[in-house]
C-alpha cells in the first residue's frame, strides 16, 4: 500500500501571495479542485494538466532534498504516479499542491533511507567533464566567468550548504534558488511561516559568516 | 521568531519579517530597497542588526545564484512520460488481476473434487477393518527361529526368573 500523507486542512491558499507558482491558473482556466475532481473520475487529460501545473514545484522540492539530477527525475515521476493511484482517497480538504509536496518530501526521505546515503550528492560527484557540460547546457556562461571558475564557485557553495541542517538547507534552496514564498515553504515542511522565517534568517547568517571567515583566512 | 528577530524591539521584528517577504520578489539590493517602505528604510539606516539581516539576504542570494534550479529541469517531455508510466502500471495491475481471477473458478471445482475425495477416503477407512482378515484381537504374533521353535526373548525371560526368585525369597523370609 503506498504511503500517502494525510494532510490536515491548513487554510493556506493554493497559490500564496507574492509568488507565481506553476500551479497558478491562467485567467479563465480550470482550477486545481475541478481538475482533481475530473481526474478522480478517470479523466487522464485533467491529470496531465495537473502534472504540467505542478511539475516545476515537485522538481524544485525533490531537487532541494536530493540534488542529484537522475534521482530528482525518477522521484518526480514516482510522485505523480503515486498521486494518480491515490487520488481517489484525496478528499480535497487541503490544497492539491500541499498534498503533492508532502508525497514528494516523503518519497525523497524514503529514497535516502533506502540508499542510506547522505542527502546531498553534489555536482562535484560528476566528472569534471560532465559538470562542465551541465553548466554549458544551462547557457549561462556567455559573457560571464570561465566555466571552470563557475564550477569551482558552485562546488564551494554546495560545500557551504553541506554544513547546514537538512531542513535549513532545503528552505534556503527553495527560497533563494527556486523562488518559493515563505508560505509555500511552510506548506512543504509542515511548519509555521514564522518558524520558516527564523530558520531562514539563521541559515543565511550561518553561511554568510562562514564565507566571511574563509575570506579572512 | 521573537527570540531572533526581536532583539532590537518591535521595529526590528516587523522589519525583518517584511524583509523576508519582500526578498521573495526582489532579486537585488536596489529592488529590495525599492520594496521597503520609508519607515523601514529609516529603521535600517539606524539599526545595525537589521542592516546585517538585509546584507545577509543579499549576500546569500549572490552566493546561491551559482546553485542550479531543479525546477528548470521539468519540461514538456515530463507529463507524457508520467502518463506512460501510469499506463504501464495500470497494464501491470490488470495483468496481475487477470492472473488471479481464474482462481475463484478453479477453487470451486477444487472444493468439489476435494469433497468427493474426502468422502471416498472416509468410506474406505470405515470399510477397511471389516474387510481385513480377522486374526483375533487377542492373538499375538509369535516370532519363530529357523527351525520353527518359538524364540524366547531373553530379557523377558530373565525378568520372569528374577520375579520368581524374588517372590520365593520373600516367602522364605516370612
Amino acid at each position: 500500500m503506498p504511503r500517502v500523507p494525510k494532510v490536515e486542512p491548513l487554510g493556506v491558499p493554493a497559490s500564496p501571495a507574492g509568488t507565481k507558482p506553476s500551479g497558478a491558473k491562467a485567467p479563465g482556466a480550470v482550477d486545481d479542485r475541478e481538475l482533481v475532481r475530473r481526474a478522480q473520475g478517470e479523466d487522464q487529460e485533467a491529470f496531465e494538466e495537473l502534472i504540467r501545473r505542478h511539475q516545476h514545484r515537485v522538481f524544485a522540492v525533490a531537487g532541494g532534498i536530493l540534488r542529484r539530477r537522475e534521482d530528482v527525475e525518477d522521484i518526480a515521476q514516482q510522485v505523480f504516479v503515486k498521486a494518480y493511484f491515490s487520488l481517489k482517497r484525496f478528499d480535497q480538504r487541503a490544497a492539491f499542491s500541499t498534498w503533492l509536496y508532502k508525497i514528494t518530501v516523503n518519497e525523497c526521505w524514503d529514497l535516502l533511507r533506502k540508499k542510506k546515503v547522505r542527502p546531498l550528492v553534489y555536482e562535484s560527484d560528476l566528472s569534471e567533464e560532465q559538470a562542465k557540460q551541465v553548466i554549458a547546457a544551462e547557457g549561462k556562461n556567455s559573457g560571464g566567468p570561465d566555466i571552470s571558475d563557475r564550477l569551482e564557485a558552485r562546488q564551494r557553495v554546495e560545500r557551504l550548504l553541506e554544513g547546514l541542517d537538512e531542513r535549513d538547507r532545503l528552505m534556503l534552496i527553495l527560497k533563494e534558488v527556486e523562488g518559493f514564498a515563505v508560505e509555500e515553504i511552510a506548506q512543504v515542511l509542515d511548519l509555521n511561516a514564522n518558524t520558516v522565517k527564523v530558520r531562514l534568517f539563521r541559515a543565511r547568517r550561518r553561511i554568510v559568516n562562514k564565507v566571511r571567515k574563509r575570506g579572512e583566512e | 521568531m521573537k527570540n531572533v528577530l526581536n532583539k532590537g524591539g518591535a521595529g526590528c521584528s516587523d522589519f525583518q519579517s517584511q524583509l523576508e517577504d519582500a526578498a521573495g520578489a526582489a532579486p537585488g539590493a536596489k529592488e529590495l530597497s525599492e520594496l521597503l517602505t520609508a519607515a523601514l528604510k529609516e529603521h535600517v539606516s539606524t539599526c545595525a542588526d537589521c542592516r546585517a539581516a538585509a546584507e545577509n539576504i543579499l549576500e546569500a542570494r549572490a552566493l546561491l545564484a551559482e546553485v542550479p534550479a531543479h525546477s528548470a529541469m521539468a519540461g514538456p517531455w515530463f507529463a507524457p512520460r508520467v502518463m506512460a508510466a501510469i499506463a504501464a502500471r495500470k497494464a501491470e495491475l490488470s495483468r496481475a488481476a487477470d492472473t488471479w481471477t481464474f482462481l475463484p473458478k478453479l477453487a470451486a471445482r477444487l472444493t468439489w473434487a476435494s469433497s468427493v475425495a474426502l468422502l471416498l477416503a472416509s468410506a474406505w477407512l470405515y470399510q477397511r477393518p471389516a474387510t481385513m482378515p480377522s486374526t483375533g484381537a487377542s492373538a499375538k504374533a509369535v516370532a519363530t527361529d529357523i527351525t520353527g521353535d518359538p524364540v524366547v526373548d531373553p530379557a523377558t525371560q530373565s525378568g520372569g526368573d528374577d520375579e520368581f526368585l524374588l517372590s520365593l525369597a520373600e516367602k522364605q523370609h516370612r
